[in-house]
C-alpha cells in the first residue's frame, strides 16, 4: 500500500516531448553531424564526471566518455522517444561504466582489498555518518572526497549507479529506473541496500 | 532485526517522493517501526555527509585533451564540408523541396531573357542613339504597314517639297487627290491616337505636324490656292520633317 502510487509516477514521469534535446536529436537522427556535435558539447562534461563517479579516476572515466559518445552517434537512429535524449545517454554511460569495471575485474579485486589506507578513509568516512560522531564538520574536504570515492566503489554496479545517479547527479527515482531499466522500487531498494551497506561496513570496521 | 516490508517506502518517504495520503500513513507507520527510523536515519546522515562532498576536479590538461578529442570526432571538419556542399547539391539539384524548384525556375527565366537579348538582338523598346523610339515601339501597328504608311507621306510630302505651285498646279492637284485616296490624315490620326495611348511624346509631336501638313493640303479646294502651298513647303522646311520621317525609315529598316 505504501510503495503503491507515488509522486514520481506522477509528477515525475519523464516525457520526450519535453526534452529540451528534442530538435537536435531529429537533426542528428538525419545524419546531421553538427547537431550531434552540440549536443556532445552540451553533455561532455556531466558524461565525464558520471563515468568518473561510477569507475573512480578520471583516466578510464575519459576513455569510457568517449566510447560513450561514439556509442550514442551510431545508435542515435535507434533511439526512441520513450525518455529524454539525457537519460538514454546516462544509460549508455552507466552500462559502459559497468561493462568497463567488470572487464577491469582483477585489477578491481585488488584495488579493493583494504589496505592501511583504506582502513584510514574507512575511519574518516565513520565519523561522518555516525551521528554521535561530533567531529563530522572537521573532517578534511580532501579526505572526505577520497573516503566517498573509495567506498562507493565498493558497492554492487547497481547499487552504485543508483546511488550516483540519485546523489551525485540529482537524478529523480522514474529516470534513475529509466537508466537502469529496472521498476522504481527496485531503485529504491538499491538506494536503501546501498546507505545500509555502507552504515553496516563502517560499524563493523569499528 | 528484521527487515521491514515497507523498507523502499523510507526512500520514497526521504525523497518527497509520496503523495500526501501516502506520506501521512508512513508517518503513522514510523511512530511504531524501529527498522524503518533506523533507515530515516541512515538516509538523513548520508545525505548530510553528502552536501559537503565536492568532486574532485579533473587535472586541467586531462580535461582539456577531452574536450579537443571530442570536438575533433564530432565538430564538422574540413571534411564535413565537401559534405555540407553535397547536401547543398542534392538539397538544390537532386531532392529539390517546392520552394527551390520556383527558385531554379525564376533563375532559369531570367538567365532565359538575358541570353535572348544577347543572341536574338534588343527588346522593341530599345531607345534608339538619336533619341526617336525605334519603329513599332510605342505603337500596336505592324512594322510593315508602319513603314507603308511613312514610305506614302515620304512620298507625298517629298512632292510637295519639290513642286513648283505655279509650274505644277496640275500635278498638285493629283497630289492631293493621292493623300486622300491614301488616307493619309486619317491614318496619321490612328498612329498619333496609339502613340498617345503610350505617352510616347516625341512621336505624337512627330505625327502632329505631319497630320496639320496633310490637313491643310487635303484642305486646299484649288490648285491655284498657290499661297497656301506655299506655306506648307514652309511649314515642311521648318521643321525638318522629311529628315525625320526619313531618319524613322531607316531605323525600321
Amino acid at each position: 500500500m505504501l510503495n503503491g502510487g507515488s509522486v514520481s509516477a506522477v509528477n515525475r514521469s519523464e516525457s520526450a516531448m519535453d526534452d529540451p534535446d528534442r530538435k537536435l536529436v531529429a537533426q542528428a537522427k538525419q545524419g546531421d553531424r553538427q547537431a550531434f556535435g552540440k549536443l556532445v558539447k552540451k553533455y561532455q562534461n556531466k558524461v565525464l564526471y558520471l563515468a568518473f563517479d561510477l569507475i573512480g579516476n578520471y583516466v578510464d572515466a575519459q576513455d569510457v566518455a568517449q566510447n560513450v559518445f561514439l556509442q550514442a552517434f551510431r545508435n542515435i537512429a535507434y533511439f526512441r522517444d520513450e525518455a529524454t535524449f539525457s537519460t538514454w545517454l546516462y544509460r549508455i554511460t552507466t552500462n559502459a561504466a559497468i561493462d568497463f569495471q567488470r572487464s577491469q575485474k582483477r585489477r578491481r579485486a585488488v584495488f579493493m582489498d583494504q589496505t592501511p589506507r583504506d582502513k584510514e578513509f574507512t575511519s574518516a568516512w565513520e565519523h561522518v555518518i555516525d551521528p554521535d560522531a561530533a567531529i563530522a564538520n572537521k573532517v578534511e574536504q580532501a579526505d572526505l572526497k577520497e573516503l566517498i570515492s573509495h567506498n562507493v566503489a565498493q558497492l554492487s554496479p547497481q547499487q552504485r549507479a543508483a546511488f550516483v545517479l540519485k546523489y551525485f547527479h540529482d537524478q529523480s527515482t522514474d529516470a534513475i529506473a529509466k537508466i537502469l531499466g529496472c521498476d522504481p522500487v527496485t531503485v529504491r531498494g538499491h538506494l536503501l541496500r546501498a546507505i545500509l551497506k555502507l552504515r553496516k561496513k563502517l560499524k563493523d570496521e569499528r | 532485526m528484521r527487515q521491514c516490508e515497507h523498507a523502499t517506502a523510507v526512500v520514497e518517504y526521504f525523497f518527497n517522493e509520496m503523495l500526501p495520503v501516502q506520506r501521512a500513513m508512513f508517518e503513522d507507520h514510523l511512530t511504531h517501526c524501529a527498522r524503518c527510523q533506523e533507515n530515516l536515519q541512515a538516509l538523513k546522515i548520508t545525505e548530510q555527509a553528502l552536501n559537503k562532498y565536492r568532486r574532485p576536479a579533473p587535472d586541467r590538461k586531462l580535461l582539456d585533451d577531452y574536450h579537443r578529442q571530442l570536438a575533433q570526432t564530432f565538430q564538422p571538419s574540413v571534411h564535413d564540408r565537401k559534405r555540407f556542399w553535397e547536401r547543398v547539391i542534392e538539397r538544390v539539384l537532386l531532392q529539390p523541396s517546392l520552394t527551390w524548384r520556383l527558385a531554379e525556375a525564376v533563375v532559369i527565366l531570367v538567365v532565359g531573357i538575358f541570353l535572348g537579348r544577347i543572341f536574338f538582338g534588343q527588346p522593341a523598346d530599345f531607345t534608339a542613339s538619336n533619341g526617336y523610339v525605334r519603329l513599332g515601339a510605342s505603337l500596336s501597328v505592324e512594322p510593315s504597314l508602319l513603314q507603308n504608311y511613312l514610305q506614302e507621306t515620304e512620298m507625298v510630302l517629298l512632292d510637295v517639297d519639290n513642286l513648283d505651285p505655279v509650274a505644277d498646279q496640275m500635278v498638285i492637284h493629283n497630289l492631293i487627290q493621292s493623300a486622300k485616296y491614301k488616307y493619309l490624315v486619317q491614318k496619321t490620326i490612328l498612329l498619333k491616337e496609339q502613340a498617345q495611348e503610350s505617352d510616347d511624346q516625341r512621336m505624337i509631336e512627330l505625327l502632329n505636324q505631319v497630320e496639320l501638313i496633310l490637313l491643310e493640303l487635303c484642305n486646299i479646294e484649288t490648285p491655284a490656292d498657290i499661297e497656301t502651298f506655299i506655306q506648307i513647303q514652309q511649314q515642311l522646311k521648318n521643321n525638318y520633317l522629311l529628315m525625320q520621317i526619313k531618319s524613322l525609315k531607316q531605323q525600321a529598316i
